[in-house]
């Protein structure tokens, strides 16, 4: 009872202090934060002031006005005033290193901002305004949603109907910066039809760079994990694909990014390819010059393989293995590793496909890469004769043993990493597998035979003293399910499996 | 068994020694074997043949024995050791002991049993328990009903939540509750019942999500705070706010009751019960802002506020001027301003007709409570509704600037705490000029006052002169009044209280003031100074004076900011510096406010810090090598990399000497994780500075940095660990940084970055993934080292930097939504495709 009453009267005590005191409490510990922060601003200004990093916006004329002389001006009944103002709080907004964006979304801004993007009789005073929108929305998140939260979407995307370029592009800008890197806000733009409208702007668009801004925004509203619902951006997709015929490279490059991000996430998406025919396009990027053009076309090109048995095909029956294969060649190793990992996307198919690359001689060429290749593509090469194996009939499986794999897998024990191994295992295991359906009455698995003469008993039994001791037990089960002892087979199926 | 008996009689004696040899063999017991002792104990506890007043702390010893509440390293799990029958004995006797029929042996063997119980039921043992006190909560014996039901309290208080099962909770709360119930008359048990209640109130979380449940819990509580007896009804509002508190989101149902309890309870009951009721609100009101604040999806704002909104501002108005308290205590008066408060921050503008209709018939009236009313709801609505509709207050600000100087204190001092509201966040309505010429003089005029008064202006100053920063407010001509007030309140003496410290208040006022004020003001902040460094010089020697020491460094590292290259002589850098000395070996250490002053200096000098090394290197060094204070430590380590910064290439003579404590700092694990993180931030200075001196250190320095790389590559979940994660994501940004500041550094000496850089930026690029939570500094090091090395090394570089990862991540921020990390992907874009 004492306590109880003690407790109350407590509360009521620290109300007291904390309702009716001053905020020093926290002073100290404020101080020495902003102490940290002097300093690494500091250190951002050297770096800045020697790398001469063109800014997006350079517009940056000193303002006469302070911040918060303009947010009174665009508080102001004055037409002229509202201009100034909003043409100096985007400026004051890109210009500063920490910009005041809260300050300026504190002061009540945005709603007069949006008030001032629905103004079509003073085309100026929209400009200034969405101006100052995008920097906004160019800031931390809880900002781009305030402007959600005012009802801004619709007003920003009414812009894209105004007969002015300008307006367009700083519309397009708002809208690109809304579901800029991290936010999730497509689905609302989705809402008031933002994909149809930007896609009018591209299509009736006469101006390279307006071309270029709606790309940008329309991409960022169809890639990313929170992406909207296929149906929405279905659109988007075909105008993507349209794209792929321009000259300019910055819109081909933005084109190929978007449409790898949205074939990594929706299989749907691979058959609008198929269906627009673009994928022997794409294939004749594989000998770009541009990384930036040749990366995002083979991942397109991987992310639709890796879909349906029919997807698999289409890609194939454009050439694109033929068109892959003298690249595992490249001298640049990255361009190799990719080419190998789009091909264990085929070799992961049906037994046709496999077929394709057994007529294609691309496994002969995959088993010297187990040889001599880099780990990292050495690595995807694996995978292609792991998922060749683990797909492929018997027949093509003994092509597979006939052109050598099985002493390629065994130099490959020689490595230490363990996830690496693991895949190993796992193709030797199915390999051994299949052999045994070709046992000779005395019992014997002729891959088996092969394997020891190769040394790979030999290996699998070094591997037993790895220090990883799921490898030391997968070598061993290996050893006793294929060469003598009582197998275990479930509990090594389950441990290969496991990742 | 006697001789126990005998101690613990010992430990009743009005003797002090007796008591303190009893306490001494009481312990000498307890550790030779603390199972023995509990047993006899708990016999003690159950036998008649002993007085009362034994018995009765017999009980008191074998509850804090049991549940180790001295915390005593080997009681800890001692439980799990006692014999089965001895733990069979010992619930035989308490629980025996519960149907004593004196009161305060049945009290004590009721926490007893508790006791017992918790440890029991936190082992799955002894579940029978419950059944047995809750058949006895409903037994005709009105003791043994009050011990049961007290026992069940005391036994659910703290206990964890997974150690009854759904059944026995039911039981439980049916028990207690039956308890509470109108039908029950006798007051004593009905107290005991409900606080019992609100100690399993934990447990009921699955009973308030059910309907029907809720509606017999809620029914019940309602009804209670209606009672006719006004401590039947205190406790019930007490219930009612942990109820509130705890199952916030279940009230939506009850809103209308709730309001008709509340309001008829602030507008007629007792001063205690109408406190409560308004607690009620308030409670609601910060879960709302909380929420607020920070969004999550499974706990919305539920909207009560919002619709209560109306008729809720009928009441707080109405009682707003019920001010019962000369002496500052916790009053309807305050408790309605601190409901309008959240009130507003919830529901916005939707306070503020209401509101601004009442200030305005109020504000002039000549009864002061009313116009103290006034006062405090400008105060309360300040956060929250939109500036359009705040801004029709700004014609009261005269009002309030002149309630600044009344007569009443009271008046007077809601007006300096409504002002500093005012400054903390509406400070343009202060700010316009057509009032700040009202305000200021009133402002200056209340640093006269009271410490608390005084304190207020001086808070409302400092959000006033920061806010301002930008339009110069504070400028020659105003600045010199401001300065010359500020530090007559400074040298008040009559002001010590704790709370309201006008010397700390006025100081760092005064420090704002330097660091903020216009270009004019500089002469004036130069000229003051010497006047400051006396001030310290010749408080140097006072132990006592801590907080005027650090107050003054505070104010000088200002001033040293401030001063214009070439301003500050040799004489007042010698001076502050021995001072400084003086003070410290007073002190007997460092402090952090004297050591930022002397980073200030160095950042002033430039060049001509060199001189002082001498005096100032100790200092860092001891300070070091003690490592007995993580904030000393880390201030110092900080002031290294000032120094190196201030230095600038004349550091280059020095580096050993910057390089040898940090590298030291990295080396030892004897440094605080703080200091080491500093460590690695202020290397990057000493790299920046001396550049290509820092070579001979450099495969020791990379060794290290790789170290904590390492170690900073943990995943740590921010709500689960929010200490932690901040820290390794401080580490990270501090590697991150020291990278890019070694890859600029040293950009004369390429072989040696070229082999190097591929782990900077394996490194780099590790961090930046999205599950180590990377922020700006992160992706602005990465993209800056991938534009810097391009830029810097070509083709040299580019076996590492073409690669699918990089190219990925340059290209994913050339979409960016922040607009430096998109400039900056696209200079490093421009770098990547040169190569």
């Amino acid at each position: 009872m004492q306590k109880e009453n003690k407790k109350i009267q407590e509360r009521f005590q620290k109300r007291n202090q904390s309702f009716m005191s001053a905020g020093f409490e926290n002073m100290k510990k404020d101080k020495i934060k902003k102490e940290i922060a002097l300093r690494k601003q500091a250190r951002l200004e050297r770096f800045t002031a020697i790398r001469k990093v063109t800014e997006a916006f350079n517009d940056l004329a000193l303002s006469q006005e302070s911040l918060s002389e303009s947010i009174e001006m665009i508080f102001s009944s004055n037409q002229e005033a509202n201009i100034k103002g909003a043409c100096n709080i985007r400026r004051i907004l890109s210009k500063e290193f920490v910009p005041p964006t809260q300050e300026v979304v504190d002061a009540g801004v945005i709603p007069i901002l949006i008030n001032f993007i629905k103004r079509f009789d003073c085309p100026q005073l929209q400009y200034e305004a969405a101006w100052a929108l995008c920097n906004i929305a160019s800031g931390e998140e809880k900002h781009t949603l305030k402007i959600i939260q005012h009802g801004g979407v619709p007003f920003i995307l009414d812009l894209l109907e105004s007969p002015f370029d300008n307006i367009k592009d700083q519309g397009l800008w708002v809208l690109g910066n809304i579901t800029g890197d991290k936010s999730s806000y497509s689905e609302i733009i989705c809402k008031y039809d933002g994909v149809p409208r930007i896609i009018k702007v591209i299509t009736e668009s006469k101006s390279d760079s307006l071309l270029k801004s709606a790309t940008w925004a329309l991409g960022n509203i169809c890639k990313g994990e929170r992406a909207p619902d296929f149906i929405v951006i279905k659109d988007a997709v075909w105008v993507f694909c349209d794209m792929l015929h321009k000259e300019d490279e910055e819109i081909l490059q933005n084109a190929l990014w978007v449409l790898s991000s949205i074939t990594e996430c929706s299989e749907e998406s691979g058959n609008m390819l198929i269906t627009k025919g673009v994928l022997s396009k794409i294939k004749s990027f594989l000998y770009h010059k541009e990384y930036n053009i040749y990366l995002p076309s083979v991942l397109i090109l991987g992310h639709i393989s890796a879909g349906s048995d029919d997807q698999t095909s289409a890609v194939v029956n454009c050439g694109a293995i033929e068109a892959v294969v003298p690249l595992l060649n490249a001298p640049k190793k990255e361009i190799r590793k990719e080419a190998a990992w789009f091909l264990s996307n085929i070799s992961a198919g049906d037994y046709n496909h496999i077929q394709k690359l057994i007529d294609a001689e691309v496994f002969p060429k995959i088993i010297r890469m187990l040889f001599r290749e880099e780990r990292e593509v050495q690595f995807e090469a694996l995978w292609t004769i792991v998922n060749a194996v683990g797909k492929g009939n018997n027949e093509q499986v003994n092509y597979l043993v006939r052109v050598g794999v099985l002493s390629a897998i065994v130099f490959c024990l020689s490595v230490s990493d363990p996830k690496f191994l693991q895949v190993a295992f796992l193709a030797i295991k199915l390999i051994l597998e299949s052999g045994k359906q070709l046992s000779t009455e005395s019992g014997s698995n002729p891959y088996a035979v092969i394997f020891e003469e190769s040394g790979g008993v030999e290996s699998l039994e070094n591997l037993q003293k790895h220090h990883n001791y799921k490898i030391y037990q997968e070598a061993n089960n290996l050893v006793t399910k294929f060469f003598g002892g009582v197998s275990e087979d479930q509990d090594l199926i389950d441990m290969i499996n496991s990742p | 068994m006697s001789s126990l008996s005998g101690i613990l009689a010992q430990a009743l004696s009005i003797e002090d020694q007796a008591r303190q040899n009893s306490q001494q063999l009481l312990q000498q017991e307890k550790q030779k074997n603390p199972e023995i002792f509990c047993l006899e104990l708990s016999r003690l506890l159950a036998s008649t043949a002993i007085p009362e007043p034994t018995r009765q702390l017999a009980g008191i010893i074998l509850k804090n024995t049991i549940l180790n509440l001295n915390n005593e390293d080997y009681l800890v799990s001692f439980w799990d050791k006692v014999a089965s029958e001895s733990k069979n004995e010992i619930r035989v006797n308490t629980l025996g002991t519960l149907a004593c029929d004196k009161r305060s042996i049945r009290l004590s063997a009721a926490q007893a049993v508790s006791s017992v119980a918790k440890q029991d039921l936190s082992r799955k043992e002894w579940g029978e328990i419950i059944d047995i006190l809750v058949a006895n909560a409903s037994s005709e014996n009105l003791s043994f009903r009050e011990a049961s039901l007290m026992t069940l309290g005391y036994t659910c208080d703290g206990l964890d939540t997974s150690y009854l099962s759904a059944t026995q909770v039911n039981s439980i709360l049916s028990a207690i509750a039956l308890s509470m119930t109108p039908t029950e008359s006798n007051l004593d048990i009905k107290i005991i019942a409900i606080k019992a209640f609100k100690n399993s109130l934990r447990f009921a979380k699955k009973n308030f999500e059910v309907q029907q449940e809720r509606d017999i819990i809620m029914q019940l509580i309602i009804v209670g705070c209606t009672h006719t007896n006004e401590e039947i009804r205190i406790e019930n509002f007490k219930l009612l706010l942990d109820v509130v508190n705890s199952y916030y989101d279940y009230m939506g149902g009850y809103l209308v009751e709730l309001g008709r309890i509340t309001f008829q309870a602030v507008r007629q009951d007792e001063l205690k019960v109408a406190l409560l009721a308004l607690e009620v609100w308030n409670t609601l009101g910060d879960i709302e802002v909380d929420r607020k604040e920070s969004p999550l999806a499974d706990s919305p704002i539920r909207g009560y506020l919002l619709t209560a909104v109306n008729d809720l501002l009928v009441l707080l108005l109405e009682n707003i001027h019920r001010v019962q308290s000369e002496d500052d205590e916790w009053d309807i008066n305050k408790a309605c301003a601190s409901v309008l408060t959240v009130l507003a921050q919830v529901t916005e503008d939707k306070v503020m007709n209401a509101c601004l209709e009442y200030i305005e018939k109020n504000i002039s009236r000549t009864e002061w409570q009313l116009r103290q009313a006034a006062l405090m709801v400008i105060g309360s609505i300040v956060e929250g509704p939109s500036n359009m509709k705040i801004v029709p207050i700004s014609k009261s600000i005269p009002l309030v600037a002149q309630m600044l100087r009344e007569e009443n204190t009271i008046v007077k001092q809601s007006a300096a705490w409504t002002i500093s509201k005012l400054a903390t966040h509406q400070y343009k309505l202060l700010t316009n000029p057509q009032y700040f010429n009202q305000v200021l003089p009133a402002l200056l005029d209340s640093l006269n006052q009271t410490p608390k008064i005084a304190c207020h202006a001086c808070w409302a100053l400092i959000n006033l002169i920061e806010k301002s920063s930008e339009i110069k407010l504070f400028k020659l001509g105003i600045f010199e009044h401001v300065f010359h007030g500020l530090i007559i309140s400074a040298m008040r003496t009559d002001s010590s209280h704790q709370e309201h410290n006008l010397q700390l208040a006025a100081y760092t006022a005064l420090s704002t003031l330097i660091q903020k004020s216009s270009d004019d003001c500089l002469p004036h902040i130069e000229q003051n100074i010497t006047n400051f460094i006396v001030l310290l010089k010749q408080n140097s020697s006072s132990a006592k004076n801590d907080l005027l020491h650090s107050s003054l460094c505070d104010v000088l590292s200002s001033s040293f900011s401030r001063a214009r290259p070439g301003k500050i002589n040799d004489e007042q850098a010698k001076g502050f510096l021995e001072a400084l000395t003086e003070v410290f070996n007073t002190r007997n250490g460092v402090f952090e406010e004297g050591i930022m002053a002397i980073g200030s200096l160095a950042g002033n000098l430039c060049g001509n810090f060199v001189g002082y090394l001498g005096i100032v290197g100790p200092f860092i060094s001891f300070t070091l090598e003690k490592q007995d204070s993580e904030a000393l430590c880390k201030a110092v380590t900080m002031l290294i990399g000032d120094i190196a910064r201030g230095l600038g290439d004349i550091a280059k003579g020095y580096v050993g000497d910057f390089m040898q404590p940090l590298m030291a700092n990295l080396r030892s694990d004897k440094t605080y994780a703080q200091v080491k993180v500093q460590s690695i931030c202020s290397l990057s200075d000493v790299i920046a500075s001396c550049k290509e001196s820092t070579m001979p250190f450099l495969n020791d320095l990379l060794g290290l940095i790789q170290d904590a790389a390492n170690a900073s590559a943990v995943l740590v979940k921010e709500d689960e660990e929010p200490d932690l994660f901040e820290y390794f994501k401080d580490l990270r940004e501090a590697i991150a940084e020291f990278y890019e500041n070694l890859i600029q550094g040293l950009s004369g000496c390429s072989d040696d970055v070229v082999r190097f850089s591929p782990t900077v930026v394996n490194y780099c690029m590790m961090i930046s993934q999205d599950k180590y939570r990377p922020g700006f500094i992160v992706h602005r090091c990465t993209l800056g080292i991938i534009g810097d090395l391009c830029n810097y090394y070509g083709n040299r570089v580019r076996e590492f930097l073409k690669v699918q990862a990089v190219m990925m991540y340059v290209q994913k921020f050339r979409s960016s939504n922040n607009l430096r990390l998109r400039d900056l992907a696209n200079w490093a874009n421009n770098g990547l495709n040169k190569i």
